[in-house]
């Protein structure tokens, strides 16, 4: 069985789903993709031809991410039109079973050179566009169990996480992605791209929009509830914000030829995910759990020099 | 069998259109509606011995005999007379009822409902217990547990058997919610097989059986339904918490019956159906003649009395038809009303002596009419269907023209004759003439008019597209026959009409006025503004007085209380603390701040440390006050002022003056309404509290008919 290793990955900054704040307010998620695959085929000097199937993942295939938008951005982004394309959805979970398709593909020797990913834009594409719930599902589970906000009281209630260890986690998350800009550390995965700033001028984005360097306890405690009035402890500050962005990773196999220099392997997780019930919120322990298999691809292994 | 015997008419008639297929039609002669009286159920009991003794039914149909009419639930007066009956009594009620319909359950044949119209309560619980449902196309069908309404939950298996059929998730909304669902969205949870036109409902009822039978789907289904509810405990917690969170922030612990449909559906999700029944009834017989029951019921009989009230004791006038109405004045109120108008499909001609005001009154009026519920958002094709409806006017001949013309302008008395005097010689020989007017006196006003008789009150609510209540105002010399057709408009415009003799105030700021009174005196002597605002509260009222203050304007309520004040020197002393707010700009929610802050982007009020400016040079003690103290001192004076209304005979029965302050200020219908809550309290024991209060005055003296009640063990229900 071959082994499957990534190559190299970029993305976009993440911008905010806000019609007024957004970075992308005014960008489309297809073209943000196209920026992904140009920037993947450039750094790593592959040759297109060589691209044999493009795979992202999206959970709002309409509209700008309509018709099957990794056909569309592939053709768009110079990949010659023998490439293939998929667009797949499994909600949260979406690009990494992008990511794992192509795995298989390559494990099993059926291809070797794929581009995979995920592009979302939740502003132009709310979570709910468009959406139609057969109310016979609430045989199996119930309304509160599509959102995840309340998916995330529960976690916490039957866990028992109170609201301060969540705004601290949330702190260091914020603190932590903040240091990681200032450092550099991004430097190599974000790819610049056009986006417009709060007062509205048109910039070369290359920073996280929302990791907040200027957030606090206090400040976080301050903050009502977001999903449950009072009683809840999710908050604005300590729930993942709603965005708009797009990843690419390129995904090749041990015995393809990958040409191009500094390409970076980078490890990857094989696991499902799957949303729309209450266990939403606990997915990564639950893997395990459930015996599902998870495991991580020799991270770093492959470096072309 | 019972239905041919007897001297009784019978309600539930069997026919066999065809060798195999029975048809149960129910049909109760000289009723506007089908309940589920005792009677009905006791022949309906008949009705299944025959059907069961037959073993080669294919099916059995069962259909109302009347048109937009399924069943509108249970008999509540037979409700009423057991409010007080022992828990046992009240069990063995509900396992009568369930033990009844679950004989559908085990007839040979397969059981289908056809409903056109309304199902609702005793008449859902029916449907739920037969193998399957088909509902009519026709715009009044639907289907739904009010029960929680009233204080209960289904109680003849109900909570059992709906969530067996469309899912636990599905079910509790429907019971804890109360709201009914229309055919399509019944149809899509499950709940429904087909909906086909009400004249095919029969055939088509027919063609389902003989598909049940091929398939025999019912049988498999039946067994599944009698069984526990498959659903993971994970997902059962879940939904219990959920759903609890969004009930408690509904209900405000106020109203127990949806909490207790939830707890009693999920217990019994888990048991069988005869132990989910059995659940069902003993939980029931808790609600059944509690307090909030008790009360809601009667909101029940309030609204159902006032639906069929013609406004005058003389049954022989009957209104006359409005078709077209003219409003003067295109501000909030007047485009308010206008809107109402149109709603309801009734032509309005709307003006305003500033053309610019007027441009802006038929935007405001064509915005609210195009609103569309589902997409929260203006509907072009309803506001293209609902413009030729609105008729921006300058012409005096066009206003003149109309059925019905109510004036909406500034409340001055001066400029509101000179208004009438311009348009009487214009109007109609059988036109009436209104005022929106809600304080200056209706008799007054008719003064200088030729056709006094055809001229009243119609005071609408602020917002008028959220308040049910109208008062209809008689002056001296108003007709009944203008008040009987004032009454059928309002209600025509979906509104609850109460018709009130001229006065200061009228009803219902009569009454609110001494209760907004005593928040400011209050103010003086101390208390604080969060603990009156909390007591208010936790008495139901949807929110405090001192907000109340905010919303409605401190220079409107100024100007509203200076109409009591002058009237009733002897116990209303106007506070010095409104016209001090007011002339430091002070005016409420609309300047930006009043006794609270609203300089926040959702304008929502803050508590800001500059007012006690304002109270501190009129305060006449500091001292803490007991909640007890506070719901006395705000609640007794608007009682006392109610006796006083009863009195004057201002109104025409009690209920009016319950029904005007639950859909007028929100007065907690979990109380039932002030008099009703006076009941329950007795009055003898609010002479006790307002002895505690005797140091106050006048204000607080026991009134003559409240002391002869307590003397003689009255109710003002039984009065």
């Amino acid at each position: 069985m071959n082994q499957a290793v990534v190559v190299d990955c970029v993305r976009t900054p993440i911008g905010r789903a806000h019609a007024e704040k957004g970075l992308f307010r005014d960008v489309r998620s297809d073209d943000l993709a196209v920026s992904c695959i140009q920037a993947l085929m450039e750094r790593t000097g592959i040759d297109p031809t060589e691209i044999e199937d493009v795979i992202l993942g999206n959970t709002q295939q309409t509209m700008e991410q309509g018709l099957n938008v990794a056909r569309n951005v592939l053709l768009m982004a110079g990949v010659p039109v023998e490439a293939g394309g998929a667009t797949i959805n499994r909600l949260c979970g979406s690009s990494l079973q992008a990511l794992n398709q192509a795995t298989h593909a390559v494990m099993a020797g059926f291809e070797d050179v794929q581009i995979v990913g995920g592009l979302e834009h939740m502003q132009h594409l709310p979570m709910m566009h468009g959406m139609d719930i057969n109310p016979k599902l609430y045989h199996r589970t119930s309304k509160g169990a599509l959102m995840m906000g309340v998916t995330a009281e529960f976690l916490a209630q039957t866990n028992g996480i109170g609201r301060e260890a969540q705004d601290q986690f949330a702190l260091r998350s914020h603190q932590l992605a903040h240091a990681a800009h200032e450092s550099g550390l991004f430097a190599n995965e974000i790819i610049p791209v056009y986006g417009r700033d709060e007062t509205g001028e048109l910039i070369l984005a290359n920073r996280d929009q929302c990791v907040r360097s200027d957030t606090s306890l206090e400040a976080a405690g301050a903050l009502n509830p977001a999903f449950m009035p009072k009683m809840g402890t999710v908050t604005a500050g300590n729930s993942s914000p709603l965005n708009d962005g797009c990843r690419h990773v390129g995904d090749v196999s041990e015995v393809g030829r990958t040409p191009g220099p500094q390409t970076d392997g980078q490890g990857c997780f094989y696991c499902r995910g799957w949303s729309g019930t209450v266990r939403d919120g606990h997915r990564p322990g639950s893997c395990d759990e459930e015996g599902f298999a998870t495991r991580q691809l020799e991270a770093g292994r492959h470096r072309f020099d | 069998m019972s239905s041919e015997q007897g001297a009784s008419p019978s309600t539930i008639t069997l026919s066999m259109p065809e060798a195999d297929i029975a048809v149960l039609t129910l049909d109760m002669q000289d009723k506007g509606a089908n309940i589920l009286s005792r009677s009905v159920l006791v022949e309906l009991a008949a009705h299944l011995e025959t059907l069961e003794a037959q073993p080669n039914l294919a099916g059995v149909v069962f259909i109302s005999g009347k048109p937009n009419m399924f069943i509108a639930g249970a008999d509540l007066r037979e409700f009423v007379a057991s409010l007080n009956a022992p828990k046992e009594d009240v069990i063995a009620l509900s396992k009568e009822g369930q033990d009844l319909f679950a004989r559908f359950t085990k007839l040979p044949a397969v059981s289908v409902v056809a409903i056109d119209g309304i199902c609702v309560g005793g008449g859902a619980e029916l449907a739920v217990w037969c193998d399957r449902r088909i509902m009519s196309d026709g715009p009044k069908t639907e289907i739904g547990f009010p029960e929680v309404k009233l204080g209960l939950f289904p109680g003849w298996g109900g909570t059992a058997r709906t969530p067996r059929i469309v899912g636990l998730g599905n079910a509790v909304e429907l019971v804890t919610g109360g709201e009914s669902i229309d055919a399509q969205a019944a149809r899509a949870m499950g709940l429904v097989s087909d909906i086909v036109p009400a004249a095919d409902l029969l055939p088509a009822a027919v063609r389902l059986i003989r598909i049940e039978q091929q398939t025999g789907q019912f049988r498999k289904d039946r067994q599944s339904w009698a069984g526990p509810i498959r659903m993971s405990e994970t997902e059962l917690g879940f939904l219990g918490a959920t759903a609890s969170a969004v009930i408690q922030g509904q209900t405000k612990g106020q109203y127990p019956a949806p909490l207790a449909a939830l707890e009693v559906m999920m217990g019994g999700s888990m048991m069988d159906i005869q132990a989910a029944c059995e659940f069902e009834a003993t939980e029931f017989a808790k609600l059944f003649g509690s307090e909030v029951n008790r009360s809601l019921l009667n909101i029940f009989f309030l609204t159902d009395r006032n639906k069929k009230d013609e406004g005058v004791d003389d049954t022989s006038l009957s209104p006359e038809s409005v078709n077209s109405a003219a409003v003067i004045g295109a501000g909030i109120m007047g485009a308010g009303i206008a809107a109402a108008n149109v709603k309801r499909g009734i032509s309005v001609s709307l003006t305003d002596a500033n053309k610019g005001a007027l441009a802006k009154g038929v935007s405001n009026v064509l915005t609210e009419v195009s609103f569309n519920k589902a997409t929260r958002q203006a509907d072009v094709d309803l506001a293209v269907k609902m413009a030729p409806l609105i008729n921006g006017t300058v012409s005096d001949a066009e206003v003149a023209a109309c059925d019905v013309v109510i004036e909406a302008v500034v409340e001055n008395a001066d400029v509101k004759k000179s208004i009438y005097k311009r348009l009487e010689p214009l109007l109609g020989d059988n036109t009436i003439l209104a005022s929106n007017t809600s304080t200056i006196p209706i008799t007054g006003l008719a003064k200088d008019l030729a056709h006094p008789d055809r001229f009243c009150g119609i005071h609408f609510f602020n917002p008028v597209r959220k308040m049910k209540l109208v008062e209809v105002i008689r002056g001296e010399k108003t007709s009944d026959q203008t008040v009987v057709t004032a009454v059928a408009y309002a209600k025509r415009l979906g509104k609850f009409p109460i018709v009130v003799n001229d006065g200061p105030g009228f009803l219902v700021n009569r009454l609110l006025l001494p209760y907004m009174n005593e928040a400011l005196e209050l103010l003086c002597e101390g208390a604080e503004i969060a603990v009156i605002e909390k007591v208010a509260k936790a008495f139901g009222m949807p929110m405090g007085p001192i907000t109340l203050y905010d919303v409605v304007g401190l220079d409107t309520a100024f100007y509203a209380g200076r109409v009591m004040w002058e009237a009733f020197p002897d116990r209303i002393s106007a506070s010095p603390v409104l016209p001090a707010l007011v002339k430091a700009g002070r005016l409420g929610q609309k300047s930006g701040a009043g006794f609270f802050s609203y300089q926040n982007p959702k304008k929502k009020g803050e508590f800001d440390p500059e007012i006690a400016k304002f109270i501190d040079p009129y305060k006449k003690g500091d001292r803490e006050f007991d909640k007890q103290e506070i719901e006395n001192r705000l609640f007794l004076p608007m009682l006392l002022e109610a006796t006083r209304v009863l009195q004057e005979k201002i109104v025409r029965d009690v209920r009016d003056v319950d029904l005007g302050l639950i859909f007028g200020i929100g007065f907690p219908p979990f109380k039932g309404g002030l008099l009703h809550w006076a009941d329950r309290v007795g009055a003898k024991e609010l002479l006790e509290r307002l002895k505690t209060l005797e140091s106050l005055g006048a204000r607080t003296k026991p009134t003559e008919l409240l002391q002869s009640m307590a003397a003689e063990g009255k109710t003002f229900y039984s009065n």
